[in-house]
């Protein structure tokens, strides 16, 4: 089915949205959690949560890209999950991707925070558009679909050397980017 | 701003990026495997050729004489023939023929054998000429292996001499000494190695220095490259030159999901050394004289080496 047609049913409030979107997209949130959470069974919840999330937000959302949006917001659930369950569980590999992005904070010692909402957000967006895109897709695969590298590589028909390489110079490109327009750390 | 903050800001971008990377699929044909094995396909059905262009050439010459040992063998047979039956004729016969009759007989066999003697020369000039054939087809095909061994010869000369133990072109020894290497800093400062640690150049400087200089005089060498890109990440790459194209062998030890050594059968004809504004970008190609241009695009087959910025 159509995406538009799909949150047409959202709009209708017709159950069957649930459906096509868990027959669409399922799998899609399902990857994106169990990435962040680790574990089936977290992950499986993670997803029904973002129908609900879904059902609630449309209407008044209208998405340009179901997606994305899905998407999004089952990155959101699973992240708050998994600081829920930080106490009990770890996922080592979620773990390692955010001890990646630690390389690209300058300093965590500076006393001030000096960064509004939203501007990150546009700088590394920025950032996202100078680069090729194969290396924009690295990028976002691993620290946006929290991808562990040896998937990436497999779907990108490269070397995991290569993946590991493009992660490491873009994250220190980033760090510089991030740096030479002010970002503070508080 | 922490890594978790950081990793919530990520989450915000543009959906079009998004969806860019769940859409990206790299085709096979840009697949650098597919493309080697295109070329090579593309290579032996090139030398299939020549070798078949050459020796319908040589064959299409030697079909005279074909010819001639044929009619040569047939006239010789049916000699032999007639030869065979006056023989076998009964005494009364023979006796009743005339002497004239008898010495001609007699005459005969040795005609027999002259033409048997003939043909058997003209047998063997027609073994010969596609002999000499196949010398002038052995010439021609022989340039490249010629080549070819000179530069193995000149290999196996370096590696009895001993002046470079990285010259490594058996593939179960190099996977063996690559495995072997240990997984500390501390420890890897004590080998053998060009070590880069987090982009700079710690150890090792002067083996790299001395791999330049080789590999610019063409000389067959090899070096053994370990880079430790984060905590989690060691990288070890053996680098082996045999004086015409760079092989590379990589250690994926650090991937806790992967098999182990990955055996690259790739060669490549170039290293390229490029003097950027980070550092220093070392990476293998197929082409020469790449820019920085080239190497952020998609056109080109190039594997990435490394970065590194000088000792300290």
């Amino acid at each position: 089915m159509d995406d538009n047609q799909i949150i047409e049913l959202y709009w209708q409030r017709s159950e069957s949205a649930i459906t096509e979107t868990s027959h669409k997209y399922g799998k899609l949130c399902r990857h994106i959690a169990m990435n962040i959470v680790g574990n089936y069974s977290d992950a499986e919840e993670c997803e029904n949560d973002t129908y609900i999330a879904a059902w609630n937000a449309i209407p008044p959302t209208r998405p340009n890209i179901l997606s994305a949006f899905l998407s999004r917001i089952a990155r959101n659930i699973a992240l708050n999950r998994y600081e829920y369950n930080k106490a009990q569980k770890r996922n080592n590999e979620f773990d390692l991707l955010l001890s990646e992005l630690e390389e690209c904070i300058a300093d965590k010692n500076t006393v001030e925070k000096t960064y509004e909402d939203g501007v990150v957000s546009t700088i590394i967006d920025e950032f996202l558009a100078g680069l090729s895109k194969e290396k924009r897709v690295v990028f976002v695969r691993r620290y946006w679909y929290s991808d562990a590298v040896k998937d990436i590589a497999k779907r990108m028909r490269i070397s995991e050397s290569k993946v590991k390489t493009v992660l490491f110079r873009t994250r220190k490109e980033l760090q510089e980017y991030l740096a030479q327009r002010g970002i503070e750390v508080g | 701003m922490t890594e978790k903050e950081l990793f919530q800001e990520i989450g915000t971008i543009k959906e079009e990026y998004i969806v860019e990377a769940e859409e990206y699929k790299r085709s096979i044909i840009h697949s650098p495997i597919f493309k080697r094995t295109i070329a090579t396909a593309a290579c032996f059905i090139l030398c299939v050729g020549i070798y078949w262009g050459v020796h319908s050439v040589n064959h299409y010459e030697s079909e005279d004489t074909a010819d001639i040992a044929t009619q040569s063998m047939k006239s010789a047979a049916s000699e032999e023939a007639v030869w065979v039956e006056q023989e076998n004729m009964p005494v009364t016969e023979l006796s009743k023929s005339d002497d004239a009759d008898d010495t001609d007989r007699i005459e005969e066999k040795p005609t027999a054998v002259i033409q048997q003697q003939t043909v058997t020369e003209h047998m063997q000039e027609a073994v010969c000429e596609p002999e000499s054939s196949q010398t002038t087809e052995n010439v021609t095909i022989s340039g490249a292996p010629a080549v070819e061994s000179d530069a193995i010869q000149a290999a196996d000369k370096a590696v009895q001499s001993g002046t470079n133990n990285d010259l490594c072109k058996n593939k179960s020894e190099l996977k063996e000494r690559l495995t072997a290497y240990p997984n500390t800093l501390e420890a890897l400062r004590q080998e053998s190695v060009y070590l880069i640690l987090y982009g700079t150049a710690d150890t090792g400087q002067e083996k790299w220095d001395k791999f330049l200089q080789d590999i610019n005089s063409l000389e067959p060498s090899g070096i053994d490259i370990v880079q430790f890109v984060d905590e989690n990440t060691i990288i070890i790459t053996n680098l082996y030159y045999d004086g015409q194209v760079f092989y590379v062998t990589c250690d994926n030890r650090s991937d806790l999901e992967a098999d182990g050594v990955e055996i690259r059968e790739d060669s490549y004809k170039y290293l390229n050394i490029l003097e950027t504004e980070g550092g220093t970008e070392v990476f293998l190609s197929q082409e020469q004289k790449l820019t920085i241009e080239d190497l952020r695009s998609e056109a080109y087959d190039i594997y990435t080496l490394f970065q590194y910025k000088k000792e300290r």
